[in-house]
């Protein structure tokens, strides 16, 4: 059966009618119109869906709408704008990251919460932050190197 | 075909940037009377068919000067456009930004073939060069003509011709042919796709010549990407789209045998779609969609899988009887190198990939290549089993006898 949801999403308040047991992911995408998150695998192992709930990076494509309750949603586009670019953003393109682009969300947001809690992380930290993250283009060197040049920035 | 023509014919228009259709014919020769009947041709407004001997097909030269490239791959951020423009203004002697990539669309560009094993400059790359090249040499005889000097005489800095000889003598792409599509004759090799060839009668220019071919630029996909402004395909909604999610059985092979619509009953809008082996659900939500594939009852029919025992999988691909045997390329003897070389190591390889299982005994190592011709798969396949996820776990596992 479906209810109402208020989501609080970029700083903005938007009402969702749907099923509870909904992951988060369709609301943001189908419902908000916001095609930041990607959906990747469905089961919570890739990370392309991922935003902050309370900057708390999660799994969206796995979080149900019953879990969100009053949580403040963060996506990609809440993170920076071109005119006012998250530091990782602007070393994304520094380093020209991406190949296809499907994942940048997964690897910004999981990063984003991790530099903003860790100031000068080592390399291995990075790795570790970020392992549960998938690119199928392969390209973890350049987003290292991104992530530390965003931490540099940061620093 | 009449109503395709005329979409390529209208987006192209609007292509190039006011121009009108207008032709420019040219020939072995070019005349200035030639170069004066542009508005002739123009009256007609006609254009060359999109057809792969034409080069107006690959390169068209805007009113203001800038290029118009139709390049008849896609770019999925292996950085094609970029690439494709570099090679485009290197052979025109153009500035690489005066270059604009328009591709991914077959009302505008010729089928260079699919993008895939990051093959799009190695395949594509080629003809779009080699029609740059064209575009300059035929810009170059125009515009000899126009000035009335030799043709060795022309000089080109972005787009600009001047005799160099005497430099006040000067015209430029733009006054040429700006906004007026090519009529030139390539030589097409009458193949599609990757194999798609079409030269012209200009040489391209040498690599110890690139000024522009070879620098570093930057993508300009990635700043959209990060800053969410562009979409990817599953990103696109269109008016009155339904969701839909294919069912997929638990042993390859199993065909549906019985479904139970109304299992799924219950979900808003929610449909089987099954045809033979095909079964699918559609939903005007995504969410629906999803909650009837999973909720739909199925009943498949038993079959036995169709693939070899994994146990002794590798046994049934030595035992498996060989279809075709290549060598694709024979530099030397290699067995009579074998038999005085200093030192001979032998090892047997056995690995499955996603495309292929190969295997390949006795691998005696002298290059690679013996390898493939002995296990009786191409190169190709090859390639691609050194490059698939489960041929990386395997050759850990390689032993050297």
């Amino acid at each position: 059966m479906s209810q109402k949801f208020i989501l609080n999403v970029n700083g903005k308040a938007h009402t969702v009618d749907a099923d509870p047991d909904m992951p988060l992911l369709y609301a943001l995408r189908n419902d908000l119109g916001l095609n930041n998150p990607h959906f990747g695998c469905g089961v919570a192992q890739c990370g392309a869906c991922a935003v902050h709930l309370d900057g708390r990076p999660i799994n969206s494509c796995v979080t149900p709408l019953s879990a969100v309750g009053n949580a403040k949603i963060t996506t990609l586009a809440g993170l920076g704008t071109p005119e006012k670019p998250h530091p990782l953003q602007t070393a994304y393109i520094e380093e020209q990251v991406p190949q296809c682009g499907y994942c940048i969300n997964g690897w910004i947001m999981t990063a984003a919460a991790f530099l903003r809690d860790n100031k000068k992380p080592s390399e291995a930290e990075i790795k570790e932050a970020l392992s549960g993250v998938k690119c199928r283009c392969g390209t973890h060197i350049s987003i290292l190197k991104a992530v530390k040049r965003a931490a540099a920035m940061m620093g | 075909m009449t109503k395709f023509e005329n979409k390529a014919s209208f987006t192209r228009r609007s292509v190039l940037l006011g121009g009108g259709a207008l032709v420019v014919s040219v020939g072995a020769a070019v005349s200035l009377d030639t170069v004066l009947s542009i508005q002739h041709a123009g009256a007609q407004g006609a254009k060359p068919p999109l057809t792969p001997d034409q080069l107006s097909s690959y390169i068209a030269v805007n009113a203001d000067g800038s290029v118009s490239a139709f390049f008849g791959k896609m770019d999925m951020g292996h950085g094609l456009r970029v690439a494709i423009a570099q090679m485009v203004a290197e052979e025109l002697d153009v500035p690489f930004k005066a270059v604009k990539v328009f591709m991914g669309d077959t009302a505008t560009s010729v089928n260079q073939g699919g993008a895939s094993g990051s093959t799009g400059i190695h395949f594509g790359g080629k003809q779009m060069r080699m029609a740059a090249a064209e575009a300059r040499r035929v810009l170059i005889e125009m515009a000899a003509a126009k000035l009335d000097a030799p043709v060795a005489n022309m000089i080109v800095v972005n787009g600009v011709v001047s005799d160099a000889f005497n430099r006040d003598k000067t015209t430029s792409y733009a006054e040429l042919i700006g906004g007026k599509y090519f009529n030139v004759q390539l030589d097409w090799n009458k193949k599609l796709g990757n194999e798609l060839y079409a030269p012209g009668k200009a040489q391209p220019k040498k690599p110890s010549e690139y000024k522009i071919v070879g620098q570093p630029i930057k993508r300009e996909d990635v700043a959209p990407k990060v800053f969410c402004q562009e979409d990817f395909c599953t990103d696109i909604k269109v008016p009155g789209m339904v969701h839909g999610r294919m069912i997929r059985p638990a042993v390859a092979g199993a065909v549906p045998v019985k479904v139970d619509e109304a299992s799924i009953k219950d979900i808003p809008g929610a449909q089987v779609v099954w045809d033979k082996g095909f079964l699918g659900v559609v939903a005007d939500k995504e969410w629906d969609a999803i909650k009837a594939a999973q909720k739909l009852r199925v009943e498949w029919s038993q079959v036995v899988p169709p693939f070899p025992n994994q146990a002794s999988l590798y046994d049934h691909i030595r035992k498996a009887p060989v279809r075709k045997s290549e060598v694709e390329q024979q530099n030397g003897n290699v067995e009579e190198v074998f038999k005085t070389a200093a030192r001979v190591i032998e090892a047997e390889y056995e690995w499955r990939s996603s495309h292929i299982p190969a295997w390949a005994r006795p691998a005696r190592w002298s290059r690679s290549r013996t390898a493939r011709s002995l296990a009786g798969v191409g190169r190709k396949n090859l390639t691609s089993c050194s490059r698939g996820w489960h041929s990386r776990s395997m050759s850990r596992s390689t032993k050297f006898e």
